[in-house]
């Protein structure tokens, strides 16, 4: 670290006029989940913005701009690198922040910063770039199992279609009855679709994107909009939130031009193909679900309708609401590639989930991010309140075929 | 129609009035040198594509700043409005208190300066109880924001040494202004005085104290230099703590508007 470091190189205008909006009203403080189950106010968003001005004012305030650059007060910088990356990057307090701070892109941006200079990524976060490399996953799981265990054989797959199927990998490897209900509902849809080979599909990027390790951000992209352009795709569907909105919004900077096919998350095709008449629930529910909105799903990329319109078009169903839902709604504790490192926050997150939906009475608690689903079901591993956690789309599945 | 007209630099010494116009120099290019480090700063920064703010040159985003000002999101504080209410009409209290106390002192500065003879008879009436019913709603914001942060927060509210120095600085400024006023109103008892409601209640609180035309005419000159002195440094001080998110936050604003529409476009169109 040299006195001459740049703590604005990298980030973009909107983020450093953010970082000089800031008015510390603290309207935040009451949505942040961190700031929930933390109490720490330390690293709380106003302070985090604080602290990286603090270091701007390092070489472009008054006094460095006379005088030269000042030394870099190295336990702030250590001490906003933590703060940064406990942050799950769930955006709660951008969408309260009364001047409209748009957090859930500039945290990961300034974590980008402190990976730059050595303070970050955090613990097994590290590892990411490697593991990527090597197996195509963050899981470092291989590629021959990525879809073997799940795929349901009945359903058939397309060499070339123009709608395309993402698995993802932590859907594929670790919430596996999320990704096979994907399926079998394009199955049910019937229209012809597309998926890349195991060893093609890989990582889409978000977990080096959000642990600020951008190098192979590039290549990913180019490998797979590559392959999907090759196979005639023309809409790409995939229902994990994360892989989502780096498709929508980080891809095509990657990749240099427009991507040659439009995104969708598959609750979105779904509510699609239920209005057009071409799927509907043979079977009802006589349940009362409670819907929870991913972060990256509904601040991320705005979808909060298409799941609730799915979920009401079953019959027999009662959709009941968390008091923060839609673009309000309270991280699970995933987010953020933070559940792994700050490992009883998350836990402690995903219990304010299930306090709720037991607490209003849910037979079942629906998800639709496969991170969500990962972390929820951990945080009630001996836990006293339990509720059952399904997936919307195992629970379409469930529907389908009586499973 | 009572006949009165804007007093500026009354029973103020010639020598006092000369130091004022140098400080005001200075603090005039103080501001515009902090305002233009924090704007060339935010011109470092490279551009994203998904943003709504568009590619401007640095003069480009320092007009957005201040044109934005006057956005509706700014004007009726939208975002607050959506959280709190009660919140929502303090920040426009001090919102509209600041622009319009502002704009009051640039037609003083039209009025004497410039030699414009605009505040008299009549419109220096409405001027009067405009400018003096803004600085009390501008109090009474001020106030609030002040026991919120630092009274009824209870460890809620995120503060560094700047929240403070702002709030008391704008405190101080408004209230030694309506220490003046209510000062002169005392020592004149003018037939315009029912046209400074909150200035005329200082009057009565002063004139209780202190009948002493003396000792009022100390008071209006310590009180006149603390009133320069405070709100000089203010605008000399304001690049240089947070709140330049007065310009900052504009944009901000704005643009979280448009960003529901980008956000919108990403999966939908």
């Amino acid at each position: 670290m040299t006195e001459k470091t740049s703590f604005v190189e990298g980030l973009t205008k909107r983020h450093l006029i953010e970082l000089d909006a800031c008015t510390r009203c603290s309207e935040c403080l009451k949505w942040c989940p961190v700031q929930e189950v933390t109490g720490n106010r330390g690293i709380s968003p106003p302070e985090k913005i604080r602290m990286y001005r603090d270091l701007i004012n390092n070489t472009e305030g008054l006094k460095a701009r006379l005088f030269g650059p000042r030394k870099v007060n190295r336990e702030l910088l250590e001490e906003f690198a933590k703060a940064v990356f406990e942050c799950t990057t769930c955006g709660a307090c951008g969408e309260s922040c009364e001047v409209g701070i748009f957090s859930q892109r500039l945290w990961p941006f300034l974590r980008k910063k402190m990976v730059d200079m050595g303070l970050g990524p955090l613990g097994p976060q590290a590892n990411l770039p490697k593991v990527i490399e090597r197996t195509g996953n963050p899981y470092d799981k291989p590629a021959e199992e990525r879809y073997r265990p799940w795929f349901p054989q009945e359903v058939k797959v397309a060499g070339r279609a123009e709608i395309g199927y993402y698995a993802g990998c932590t859907g594929a490897y670790e919430s596996q009855a999320m990704v096979r209900g994907d399926v079998l509902a394009l199955g049910a849809i019937g229209e012809p679709f597309t998926m890349l080979p195991p060893e093609e599909e890989v990582c889409c990027g978000f977990p080096l994107f959000i642990t600020g390790q951008h190098d192979r951000l590039e290549d990913l992209t180019r490998r797979l909009v590559d392959a999907y352009r090759i196979k005639g795709v023309k809409l790409l569907i995939s229902s994990c939130p994360c892989c989502v909105n780096i498709m929508a919004r980080d891809w095509p900077l990657f990749y240099g031009q427009e991507l040659p096919f439009k995104i969708r998350h598959i609750t979105q095709f779904v509510a699609d193909a239920i209005k057009d008449g071409k799927f509907h629930f043979k079977e009802g529910l006589k349940e009362k679900l409670i819907y929870h909105d991913p972060c990256y799903l509904s601040r991320g990329v705005g979808v909060t309708e298409e799941p609730r319109s799915v979920l009401k078009s079953i019959p027999g169903v009662e959709l009941i609401e968390f008091d923060r839902s839609g673009l309000d709604s309270r991280c699970c504790g995933a987010g953020g590639a933070a559940r792994k490192v700050f490992h009883d926050n998350a836990i402690a997150m995903g219990r304010l989930t299930i306090d709720e939906a037991v607490g209003k009475g849910a037979d079942r608690l629906v998800l639709s991010c496969p991170a969500c689903y990962s972390k929820v079901n951990e945080a009630m591993e001996g836990y006293d309140k339990q509720i059952r956690i399904v997936d919307i789309m195992e629970l379409i599945a469930e529907l389908i075929s009586g499973d | 129609m009572i006949d009165q007209s804007r007093e500026v630099f009354n029973d103020i010494p010639s020598l006092v009035r000369t130091i004022f116009y140098i400080a005001a120099a200075i603090s005039i290019i103080v501001f515009f040198t902090g305002s233009w480090l924090r704007i060339s700063t935010w011109f470092k920064g490279g551009d994203d594509p998904n943003d709504p703010v568009p590619k401007k040159s640095t003069l480009g985003l320092a007009r957005i700043s201040l044109l934005y000002i006057f956005s509706r999101d700014c004007l009726f504080a939208k975002r607050v409005v959506e959280r709190s209410k009660l919140r929502a009409v303090m920040l426009l209290f001090v919102y509209w208190g600041f622009i319009v106390l502002f704009i009051g002192t640039i037609i003083v500065a039209i009025d004497y300066d410039m030699g414009a003879d605009i505040l008299k008879g009549g419109v220096y009436l409405y001027y009067s109880l405009v400018l003096d019913i803004s600085g009390g709603f501008f109090i009474i914001g001020l106030l609030f924001f002040i026991l919120r942060r630092y009274i009824f927060s209870r460890g809620a509210v995120v503060s560094a040494w700047d929240d403070a120095a702002v709030l008391i600085l704008m405190l101080i400024i408004a209230v030694s202004g309506f220490c003046i006023e209510g000062i002169r109103l005392a020592r004149f008892n003018p037939p315009s005085m029912d046209w400074s409601p909150v200035g005329a209640a200082f009057s009565v609180v002063i004139k209780a104290w202190i009948p002493d035309d003396g000792i009022l005419l100390s008071l209006y000159r310590i009180f006149w230099v603390f009133h320069a002195a405070t709100a000089l440094f203010f605008i000399a001080f304001l690049p240089f703590s947070k709140q330049f998110h007065m310009f900052a936050a504009q944009i901000t604003t704005l643009e979280a508007g448009m960003r529901k529409s980008k956000l919108m476009e990403l999966v939908h169109d």
